[in-house]
Parts: structure tokens; sequence; C-alpha cells
């Protein structure tokens, strides 16, 4: 079974690395960002709970939103905590993936 | 060139029935430039902070709206975005007309209109100062993203519940005396942890109200105000900085960049450090904000924000007072004037008038965060006889 991995946006000509897609790169200023799976192992820094969301999320009752920081690299990435958060915490080992619509999901390491 | 403060305005920030932002705006900066005693007519330019008054109230081109009120058409006047720093960034464009010699007298307004709406359409558009391809898309709010900050600081410096709430109950009782503030109470700290949840583990009073109200102050060269009543206030430092656009640009949950550079700067421009700072008004649109603001700042040690607050470290005749006007918390957060109400307060402060006032207060500090950490505004003021 390979290790999960998760797309991220890498300049193919400075190396910089973006969780988010962007037309240019603000390492270089190139336009040669293209995806990169890197492995999706990640520590959770912190969490919350939104009782009161924004319209656009109208509907969705409480969720959870946390903030990760990949094993790799370093980088912090904030996302929608999927499935049971509980027995999260800050410190937390973590999986991160993408849903259907390319954002950045957040899950217990080790569940399905 | 040094460049003072000649006049102050600012309405009541809190619930205007009915009132247009340009109404308030005009309001705000007559009585700045009554309180300066110069002309109207030697306003050379007019700077305008605002946010969300086009999403909220569908009235845009309010720098000319209110230029036109205050009938000195003719002048540039612009209009300025950094959501809620737009206000300290309107003052700082102010200042640096005068200071390059632009102009002789510019007039800084800021304002805001949001009772009007409720709380979800309020809360659609503050998120537009948000990342919307990357923290909105994930649901993130304001409550949500300071929520974040304090369960990271809990983690790191054991910030708790008590912590926090020290600062509430603090703001809230520095509001009661201030008659511009809406929100001042007398609550216990078992009060503030009682209440509603609204993005764990942020709760109602940890909260900035949602608020209409404009502030305004005008600006010119040290020299025209020779001769003038009263304390002259010297700008002595207008500092501006940005910092990342995302939760994914930062190194580290607790500390706002765009915070720490424009201390920085500013810092340097006025040849000051922290321990020289009598007062600080600052961004506390969340109770936590006012914990890792004070940190940024250099104000106080990082990691000991929460102690601080609860030691009364940071109340009146404390170590650093911090929001003796009760902050936003207690004065509510009309986002686009809140810039320009804080150096409000502070000039209040070094002028000896304020109702809340910090004894021997010399020099004043006035910080402004936008968005995510986006935007960011630091000003230094200064008693000149001091």
């Amino acid at each position: 079974m390979h290790d999960p991995v998760v797309e991220l946006f890498e300049c193919a000509a400075c190396g910089h690395r973006l969780s988010h897609f962007a037309e240019i790169c603000p390492g270089c200023l190139g336009d040669a960002l293209r995806p990169v799976a890197v492995p999706a192992a990640a520590v959770l820094e912190s969490w919350t709970l939104i009782r009161r969301p924004a319209p656009a999320h109208a509907g969705a009752g409480p969720f959870a939103v946390g903030v990760a920081r990949l094993a790799e690299g370093g980088q912090l990435v904030s996302g929608r905590i999927a499935g049971e958060a509980e027995g999260l915490g800050v410190g937390s080992a973590v999986t991160l993936a993408r849903d259907a619509g390319g954002r950045i999901t957040i899950r217990a390491a080790g569940a399905g | 060139m040094r460049v003072s403060v000649a006049g102050i305005g600012s309405t009541r920030f809190g619930r205007h029935e009915g009132a247009t932002p340009q109404a308030l705006a005009i309001a705000a900066a007559r009585d700045a430039i009554l309180d300066s005693g110069i002309d109207r007519g030697e306003i050379g330019a007019l700077y305008l902070g605002n946010f969300v008054s086009g999403v909220l109230t569908g009235q845009e081109v309010l720098a000319g709206l209110v230029a036109d009120g205050l009938n000195v058409q003719g002048i540039p006047a612009t209009k300025v975005e950094g959501a809620c720093a737009s206000g300290g960034i309107a003052f700082r464009h102010a200042v640096m007309a005068v200071a390059s010699g632009q102009v002789r007298v510019a007039l800084a307004v800021g304002v805001e209109c949001m009772t009007g709406a409720d709380t979800t359409r309020v809360t659609g558009a503050l998120n537009c100062a948000m990342d919307n391809t990357t923290d909105g898309a994930a649901g993130l709010t304001y409550p949500g993203l300071f929520g974040l900050v304090w369960q990271a600081h809990a983690a790191r410096h054991g910030t708790g519940r008590d912590d926090v709430s020290a600062v509430v109950v603090k703001n809230k009782r520095n509001g009661l005396r201030n008659p511009l503030a809406s929100m001042g109470a007398t609550l216990t700290v078992d009060e503030v942890s009682a209440a509603r949840p609204i993005a764990d583990p942020i709760r109602l009073f940890d909260c900035c109200g949602i608020s209409d109200g404009a502030a305004a102050v005008v600006v010119t060269a040290a020299d025209r105000l020779s001769g003038h009543p009263g304390p002259r206030i010297d700008i002595l430092a207008a500092a501006q900085s940005s910092g990342p656009a995302r939760i994914a640009g930062l190194r580290d949950l607790l500390s706002f960049p765009a915070t720490v550079r424009a201390a920085r700067a500013a810092y340097a421009q006025a040849g000051l450090g922290p321990g020289d700072i009598d007062l600080v008004e600052l961004h506390d649109c969340f109770s936590v904000a006012e914990i890792v603001d004070s940190e940024d700042l250099g104000l106080v040690p990082p990691g000991a924000g929460g102690g601080w607050a609860r030691e009364g470290r940071t109340d009146i005749g404390g170590t650093i007072p911090i929001n003796a006007s009760g902050g936003l918390l207690a004065k509510g957060h009309p986002v686009g004037a809140t810039g320009l109400g804080q150096i409000h307060e502070v000039v209040r402060q070094l002028r000896g008038v304020h109702p809340n006032p910090v004894p021997g207060a010399a020099i004043g500090m006035a910080h402004n965060l936008g968005g995510t950490g986006i935007a960011c505004t630091v000003t230094i003021l200064g008693r000149a006889d001091a």
C-alpha cells in the first residue's frame, strides 16, 4: 500500500511550492507552475468549529476547519476537517487530500 | 517635514439607524475641521477609508460624496480599501500628502455602516477580505480565524479561557466611561465563559460588535499650527505594510507578519522602541487578537500576552495600557472607520482630555489590522512639548 499523497503546485523553474493554484509563481514570476504530488502526512496545528458560517457555506451546519503543517516542507495549509473530528487535537497526525472541488481536506491519519 | 494632527472628529460607534455612510463621514469630518481651526479651503487632499459600503449599502464613490458634502470639491478625493485597516491606510496617505509637500493640509476620513444588514450578510461582506479560493473555500470566517489563533496560542503558551476573558472584561469596562463606545459593560469572567459559542473557542463576548460610525483627522505641517491652543500632537511615524494573503503564507499562526513589519518600520521612523510607548490602541477585533497583537508589536514578550492581561498589566495604570478606550470590543468595529477612531482616541489621550486618561501619556500608538493579516498600519503620535 502506497503512502497517501496530496497535490500541490510547484514551479518548474525555481521549485517554489504553493498549496493553491496561481497563474504566476511568486518565487520567480515565471508561469511554469505544475501539479506535484507530495506526501500527505501533516500535523494539526489548530482547529476551530464554525457555528455561524458565511453565506457561501450556509446550511452546512457546524463544521470544523483546521490548519495543518505538512511533514515534508513544513508548509501550513488550511482546510475543512473531513469525517470524524472527534479525537483530533493540536499535534494530532493528519492526512491531507483534495475534495472533488479541489479544496484541501484534513482527516485523522489512518482514517478511511 | 514634521506633520501634526490639527483636528479630530468622531461619531459615536454603534447603531445609527437609517444613517448613510456619507452622512456619518461628513459629520465626523466637519468636527475634525472645526477642531483644527483651519479653513476648509486650505484642505488640499481627502483620503477616505471604507471597506464594505458597496456590498452592504450599495453606495460607492464615498470620497467624492464627502468632498461634495463639505464643499471642498475640486481637490483630489480618494477612497482607499485595505479591509479593516482601511482607516489607518487613509490616515497614512493624508500624512504622506503633507509630508511630501504636495499639500499643506489633508483630511483623512473613515466610515462604515453595517447595522442595516443581518449577521449573515455582514459575515459574507467581511469574508470578501479573505482569499476565497483557499481559506474562504474551506469555510473559514473571521471568528474562526481567531479561534484557530487561540487554539495554537493555548497549545504553545497555555493561554486559557480566563486569560482571554480578562481582555474582554477590561475592554468592556473601559468602554463604559467612553461616550464614543456603545458596547461597554460590566462583565464577569464567568459571564464571558458562558456566552454563546461562535467559532470554538471564540464566544459571543470575544467578538467585536457590528457597528456604524465615522472618524476623521485633519493633518498639516507642524509649523502651520504655531500659535494654536493646546498641546501640538506630532505624527512620529505612519507605517503601513502588507502580509500573506492566506494562512498558507504564514510561518506561524501566532504572528501576523504585517504587524511585525509595520511596527518595525514605525519604531524606526520614530527613533523609538516599545519601551517608549505610553499607551496603545490596537486591533482587538476578537479578544485573543489583543494578545497576539501586543506580542507582535513588541509591547509584551512573546507568549506572555494572556498572562499580562490576567495580571492587569495591560490595564490603565499597568505596564502598558492597552485599549483604554474600550477598543473594538467595547466601541464596536465599523470596519472602515476603526483605524481613524483609534487615532482619535490616542490624540485625546495625548491632549489630556480622554475620559479614561492614562496619566502622563506623551507617546501613543495605534495599530490597525486588515483581513487575515494582509494589511496593517502602525502609527506613533507624540506630544510636541514632551
